[in-house]
């Protein structure tokens, strides 16, 4: 059996540590012929790039499975020096190898990087593509405030594409989690402990008064979460900082005027 | 000898003004002979190009024979003897290389215009295999013009990566030998290359990477700010695009002939003008430009009123000029922008509204969504208010006066700020004429002379004066 088919095999039985044994030796030698730095059809042969290129497709999506998230970055920037070679045949992981790429930055909240991916694909086949769809259905809510659809597209087994993109459901939960306590610091004066458990995802009351403790400012007075009265506060530091704004200022406008004269 | 056909007496007069500027050290010279050049590129016939080439280059240089090759003309000897004695516009000696590059970028643009891309392609890499021979600073903007066919040609051709590697080890040399000129075409060039590309982590990598020059020709500064606003506003920083789109349209040239940049640059500022929450005056859509732009003005109404579906209709019937302009995706962020118009809206006509018609008149999903759209528009300080959970409703705020706050001010300081800078960029595009200091000096001295001589009159009118007193106490 050729290295690339046990492989394959390793990885459809969802063995996901012997691939990572198997693709170390791989590694090695794609390495030493040059496959893993700078694959190009004129040193290369199809069969060649071709196997590589699924080496290391498994390598990113078990590395998803097991959850290293590092792993899967570099996995996925070796593989998608393949993407751009002419001559090979379609690549049947290449769309679900992107769409968790933007998935993970998403999650890391990585907007502007995940925005200059997005640039570099096609827009007609990422809109009908089930896996990169996904993702910016995702992005789109997020950037809209609907974190309730997020929430309910990530955690439902039946919603997602395929079962890897639920690996990535508690880093991106975590992160709309903080999202909603920025605005929800701004948008109410106080908050049921009830409602804050359903406003943030939460299963159990005690999830809530974690969360609320780890909040700089956020208190419980009995049933209520109350926030700290921004405005209030700040108010004599912010008119020294507007104070200080206005000397600055006006110090800039001297000396541009004395440069004129 | 007859008299030379018009545009050859005017290619002679560029030699000449070519010569001047190399003994002269002055490149005004060599700006005045691009300026001719692309109304002489219309005049250019095949036959006139032979007789160039045969004008410039001396006989047995393979450079005469190649370039009249690719005219496809034989060199017409019998028109020369017309012409006059042959040998009086026959090259004898080797031409300057300022010369040697200037017919080749008279070639160069006229087989473009004739889309001839394969044999530009050719031409260009002999041409740029010649000029990075030469390190002489009266090429550089010749040579600005000259990678400039050349990247259009593989560009045309679709070879796009095959032409990167050349342009950077050629930026480098650009920036070692103090070439702005070079340097600024070369660098726009490489921004085009990998946006057309789509590769926006490298154009961005690149701009953070090199200093574009300061005092590089306008028409390449507002390319290079265009290029940066593109990517600025792909990476979310709308603020810091919009500075530049604005610096790229005042830049731009103000002549027709730079219409289509202006247009694009106008397209991009008035999408990055609605992502920052803005709405573009209704004058960017008067002025003839009407045509182009109505797809964009559409997307602005729709923006304008806050209603989801018009705006979705809008984009799916303009997709296709959107994809074409390089704007859709930027068009499509607009989409949060249109939801939180339509909460404002909201905010401004109801003190207190339920989440439920939100909902509705927003056409959201869920009351839910509704809930933490309006938080999120909170927090984006879109709209002044606060949410009640348990009831369900949303509480607008007092409307605040703006002058009492400090919101008069920063317009003020954003205005003056606006002034300062143009007050310094218009300073920095002055051009001084080389050697004007010395006659200045000459005049300091006369001056000084006048002074003195001033001085000496005085000193004796003062006794005059005082003569005078006395006489009319």
């Amino acid at each position: 059996m050729s290295p690339i088919a046990s492989l394959e095999s390793a990885y459809k039985a969802g063995d996901y540590e012997k691939v990572e044994q198997l693709l170390l030796p791989l590694k090695v030698d794609m390495a030493k012929s040059g496959l893993l730095t700078s694959p190009n059809s004129s040193g290369h042969s199809k069969a060649d790039l071709e196997a590589a290129r699924t080496a290391l497709e498994i390598g990113a999506l078990s590395a998803v499975n097991l959850g290293k998230e590092a792993e899967f970055t570099r996995f996925v920037a070796q593989s998608r020096q393949f993407y751009g070679i002419q001559g090979l045949s379609a690549s049947p992981h290449e769309s679900k190898i992107v769409a968790l790429y933007l998935l993970l930055l998403l999650s890391q909240n990585e907007i502007a990087q995940f925005h200059t991916e997005l640039e570099s694909l096609d827009f007609d086949t990422v809109e009908n593509d089930k896996f990169l769809s996904f993702p910016i259905k995702l992005e789109r809510w997020i950037m809209e405030g609907a974190y309730d659809r997020v929430w309910k597209a990530i955690t439902n087994k039946d919603a997602v594409p395929s079962s890897e993109f639920l690996c990535f459901a508690d880093p991106l939960v975590f992160a709309i989690r903080g999202e909603i306590a920025l605005c929800a610091e701004k948008a109410y004066t106080s908050l049921p402990l009830n409602n804050a458990r359903h406003l943030l995802f939460f299963d159990s009351d005690q999830g809530v008064v974690d969360f609320v403790q780890e909040q700089p400012g956020w208190e419980i007075h009995g049933e209520r979460i109350t926030f700290p009265g921004v405005i209030s506060e700040d108010a004599t530091l912010n008119s020294r900082k507007v104070t200080e704004k206005l000397i600055g200022n006006s110090l800039e406008y001297a000396k541009e005027m004395e440069q004129i004269i | 000898m007859t008299t030379d056909h018009p545009v050859l007496a005017e290619i002679k007069q560029s030699f000449a003004f070519l010569e001047k500027a190399v003994a002269s050290f002055d490149q005004r010279f060599v700006l005045r002979v691009l300026r001719g050049l692309p109304a002489l590129r219309k005049k250019l016939t095949p036959e006139l190009l032979a007789q160039i080439a045969v004008m410039t280059y001396p006989a047995g240089d393979e450079r005469r024979s190649g370039f009249v090759a690719l005219a496809g003309v034989n060199p017409n000897t019998d028109e020369m003897e017309v012409d006059g004695a042959s040998g009086a516009t026959e090259a004898t000696t080797q031409p300057l290389p300022e010369i040697d590059m200037y017919v080749s970028l008279l070639f160069q643009a006229w087989l473009l215009h004739e889309n001839r891309i394969d044999d530009l392609r050719k031409l260009s890499e002999h041409v740029v295999a010649r000029l990075r021979t030469y390190n002489r600073r009266s090429l550089d903007y010749l040579a600005s013009k000259i990678w400039f066919y050349l990247c259009r040609g593989e560009e045309l051709s679709g070879n796009l990566e095959a032409v990167r590697p050349i342009l950077l080890a050629s930026l480098r040399t650009a920036s070692l030998r103090h070439d702005p000129e070079t340097e600024a075409s070369l660098i726009t060039l490489l921004l085009r290359n990998y946006l057309l590309c789509a590769h926006v982590t490298q154009a961005s990598n690149l701009v953070s990477k090199v200093n574009f020059p300061e005092n590089a020709a306008n028409a390449l500064a507002a390319r290079y700010m265009y290029y940066l606003s593109k990517i600025r506003a792909i990476e979310l920083d709308y603020t810091a695009a919009h500075a530049h789109i604005t610096g790229a349209i005042r830049k731009a040239p103000q002549t027709p002939l730079a219409a289509g940049f202006l247009q694009a640059a106008q397209k991009l500022n008035i999408v990055i003008e609605l992502l920052m929450g803005d709405i573009p005056e209704r004058s960017v859509f008067k002025s003839g430009r009407e045509q182009s732009l109505k797809a964009y003005f559409e997307v602005v109404k729709a923006v304008r009123v806050g209603d989801l579906n018009q705006f979705a209709d809008t984009i799916k019937k303009y997709a296709s000029v959107f994809k074409a302009d390089g704007t859709y995706s930027l068009v499509l962020r607009l989409r949060q922008n249109v939801i939180k118009t339509g909460i404002r809206i909201m905010s401004l006509a109801y003190s207190r509204i339920s989440l439920k018609d939100i909902c509705i008149r927003l056409r959201l999903e869920s009351e839910e969504s509704a809930e933490y759209i309006v938080a999120k528009a909170i927090r984006d300080g879109v709209i002044e208010a606060t949410i009640d959970s348990e009831r369900g409703f949303m509480q607008s705020k007092e409307v605040l006066d703006v002058y009492s706050t400090n919101e008069p001010q920063q317009t003020f300081h954003d205005r003056i700020a606006f002034c300062i800078g143009l007050h310094n960029d218009s300073v920095k595009a002055m051009r001084y004429p080389m050697n004007s200091n010395r006659i200045d000096l000459k005049n300091a001295d006369e001056a000084r002379e006048r002074e003195r001589e001033l001085v000496k009159e005085i000193e004796e009118g003062e006794l005059d004066d005082d003569d005078d007193e006395d006489f009319d106490l």
